[in-house]
């Protein structure tokens, strides 16, 4: 096949040993940068570019990608460890790999997270080599009625998440979508939900939220749990060795056809414009809570909870780049600036890339697997020491928690006002842990809640107000319809359970 | 004081909490008819979104606020008394390290917070707890100013120019 010609010859360009270091150098520098709270992918991709300026092309962008892929491993390990969320896309994993921290079991859920990133990038990677041009194409008949359709389908995910308290979470839904409504309003440009304050005109961005809300929330609860029991205790079970990384594997090969799933919905969410690895993440968990046999399992240490998010996260940061390459136009922030790299080397991004510069591009797809397996790799040799963290005296542990928490805020937008809001929602997420209402949701909302407004009110603006467009256009319309079947279901369901307990009642009496 | 801690349960504080969401949503929802709350000629009002959630905030917040108050949880919210004291040993320095960052920045607000926490609640000896107040900051700035360049809160000796940091 042509497509694997060209990757070898890709391959052939990248495996210079100064390509390969700087390839290196960038996976480590990704991992630390995905390891710090607050700073994501982006920023340390941002802050790096200016250094790729002295590099040849194919070393700074194999460097670049590099630290991508790399953040998107590093930001795993402290969402597992510390409930402190790295990036945006890692905060889906904390809500069963925290709680597998907690039974001792952080290893299991650290390997687990590495080895499905791996393979969800590996899946990704193989659809960008060979369906490059026909997912592009895709991506280009996207407008803002198709991006509401599959916003929906992410909130129609979560509809399920109510368990016990089907109330509280639609509190809790409602509340993260109001706190992202706060701002400047996106069509009008007028100031909402303000009440007249300058510092509420940006808006909530909801990294310092959900920092407060799990790791400042997390730490309150720990102290006030402490009598109960000792955390380094619960910690001691962490056994170093193969044992953890073999159990994983297979934990991943049980459930082959959630990874592969989440990494396919991962991709093709990353290659659409506007969507990234946050919302792909969001939804593969909805998905997996959906069509586990264990629902309730979710949120207490369920290891599909800490797969699906992982691979479709990276499936699609690696799908988010395919439309900079092939069409020009980025899928993602991250991919914005490296598409800025591309320029600044001198190449126009576009169809004719690929025509006029193979060993660029395939050079670059060949590293996707390469950096891959490098970052699979020193992860994994990392996993026992990262996990003797957590054996940290209590005393040293919390306040370098705290101060995690404090820069990753901070980072944000430099706003001392982030950090008194991630005190204020870790004091509120204590409260709202004890009285049993779910925080997911909420984070969901918040996150999802902004770009799904403007999507329905451009869509809108499209339509002249009507409704319909979302049913007239091609794409959208069966995506829709999905979107209303699975908020309908959970209702049917109900129903059916509710007739069939009538049934056998009725049964029973004769 | 303790007492007063103890003799709360979990019905007053779900009682006050859904009472707090309750004025809230009123709030906003006054705020969204100011906006507008219908749907205009080119779709939603600006007011529409905040209204509309808000007012399904507000009935799911008054359920569970009647739920809570016809059949309160007389459980107590702190079971015993070393929750609370535990709560305020972390909770008071971590808010004591957070107001401290204006004027001490990131650094300097950093390794005094894990000296003194050390010391006063690991109750790890003094050479030990400076040894970490020096460490951290050290190790911090080293990301994120010579590293990353990352800019954090800075302290007023820095803005006057007598430290670095």
């Amino acid at each position: 096949m042509e497509s694997l010609d060209l990757l070898m010859t890709g391959l052939e360009a990248l495996l210079t040993p100064s390509r390969i270091g700087f390839m290196m150098l960038g996976v480590i520098l990704g991992l630390l940068v995905g390891v710090l709270p607050g700073v994501g992918g982006t920023t340390g991709v941002a802050i790096l570019l200016p250094v790729t300026v002295f590099l040849e092309p194919i070393s700074a962008l194999v460097m670049l990608a590099g630290i991508y892929w790399g953040s998107m491993y590093g930001g795993v390990i402290t969402s597992i460890l510390f409930a402190v969320p790295g990036n945006p896309w890692s905060v889906a994993v904390m809500f069963d790999g925290r709680p597998l921290a907690k039974q001792g079991k952080a290893q299991l859920a650290m390997s687990a997270a590495f080895v499905v990133s791996f393979v969800g990038a590996l899946i990704a990677s193989v659809l960008f080599t060979f369906f490059a041009v026909p997912f592009a194409e895709l991506a280009l008949s996207f407008g803002p009625p198709e991006m509401f359709a599959v916003l929906l389908i992410a909130f129609g995910t979560f509809i399920g998440m109510g368990g016990d308290a089907p109330g509280k979470a639609a509190i809790m839904i409602a509340l993260g979508f109001l706190l992202s409504t706060v701002g400047l309003d996106v069509v009008t440009g007028a100031p909402r939900l303000t009440f007249g304050y300058i510092e509420l005109l940006q808006g909530f961005h909801f990294v310092p939220i959900t920092i407060g809300l799990f790791g400042i929330g997390e730490v309150l609860s720990n102290a006030a749990e402490r009598y109960k029991v000792q955390i380094e205790e619960m910690t001691r079970a962490a056994k170093l060795g193969l044992h953890d990384v073999v159990e994983s594997v297979r934990a991943v090969v049980r459930n082959w056809w959630l990874v592969i799933s989440s990494a396919v919905l991962g991709f093709v969410t990353g290659i659409l414009p506007g969507a990234g690895a946050t919302p792909a993440s969001f939804m593969a968990y909805g998905i997996a809570q959906k069509t586990s046999k264990h629902p309730e399992k979710f949120g207490k240490g369920a290891i599909e909870g800490v797969i699906a998010p992982e691979a479709a996260n990276n499936a699609a940061g690696t799908g988010s780049i395919l439309p900079m390459l092939v069409l020009g136009i980025p899928g993602s922030p991250t991919a914005a600036i490296m598409m800025a790299g591309v320029f600044m080397w001198g190449f126009i991004p576009g169809p004719r890339l690929f025509t006029e510069q193979p060993d660029f591009v395939w050079g670059f797809i060949a590293s996707l697997y390469l950096s891959n397996v490098a970052a699979l790799l020193i992860c994994l040799t990392a996993t026992p020491l990262l996990a003797l963290m957590l054996r940290t005296p209590y005393a040293i542990m919390v306040p370098i928690i705290v101060v995690l928490c404090i820069v990753g805020s901070y980072a944000i937008q430099n706003s001392l006002l982030d950090v008194w809001l991630t005190l204020i929602f870790g004091v509120l997420g204590f409260i709202l842990r004890r009285l049993n209402y779910p925080l997911a949701p909420l984070v969901v909302a918040l996150v999802l809640g902004a770009p799904t407004e403007e999507a329905l009110r451009q869509s809108l603006i499209m339509s002249d107000g009507s409704l319909a467009i979302f049913f007239q256009r091609p794409i959208s319309m069966p995506i829709m319809l999905v979107a209303l079947l699975l908020f309908i279901l959970p209702l049917l369901q109900m129903i059916w359970r509710a007739v069939r307990a009538r049934r056998t009642a009725e049964a029973a009496g004769k | 004081m303790p007492s007063f801690w103890l003799r709360l349960t979990y019905g007053t504080m779900e009682t006050v909490v859904a009472f707090v969401l309750v004025a809230l949503g009123g709030l906003i929802i006054s705020e969204a008819v100011h906006l507008g709350w219908g749907w205009g000629e080119q779709g939603p009002q600006p007011g529409f979104f905040p209204f509309t959630l808000a007012i399904i905030m507000t009935i799911a917040a008054l359920g569970v606020l009647l739920k809570s108050w016809t059949t309160p949880d007389r459980q107590p919210f702190f079971e015993v008394q070393q929750e609370v004291v535990d709560l305020l040993k972390v909770g008071i320095p971590i808010f004591a390290a957070i107001v401290l960052l204006r004027w001490g920045g990131l650094y300097i607000t950093s390794g005094l917070y894990l000296a003194f926490f050390m010391a006063w609640y690991g109750k790890f000896r003094w050479y030990e707890a400076i040894a970490g107040g020096i460490a951290l900051p050290a190790v911090l700035w080293l990301v994120l100013r010579h590293g990353f360049n990352i800019a954090m809160p800075m302290s007023v000796f820095y803005r006057s120019g007598i430290l670095p940091f």
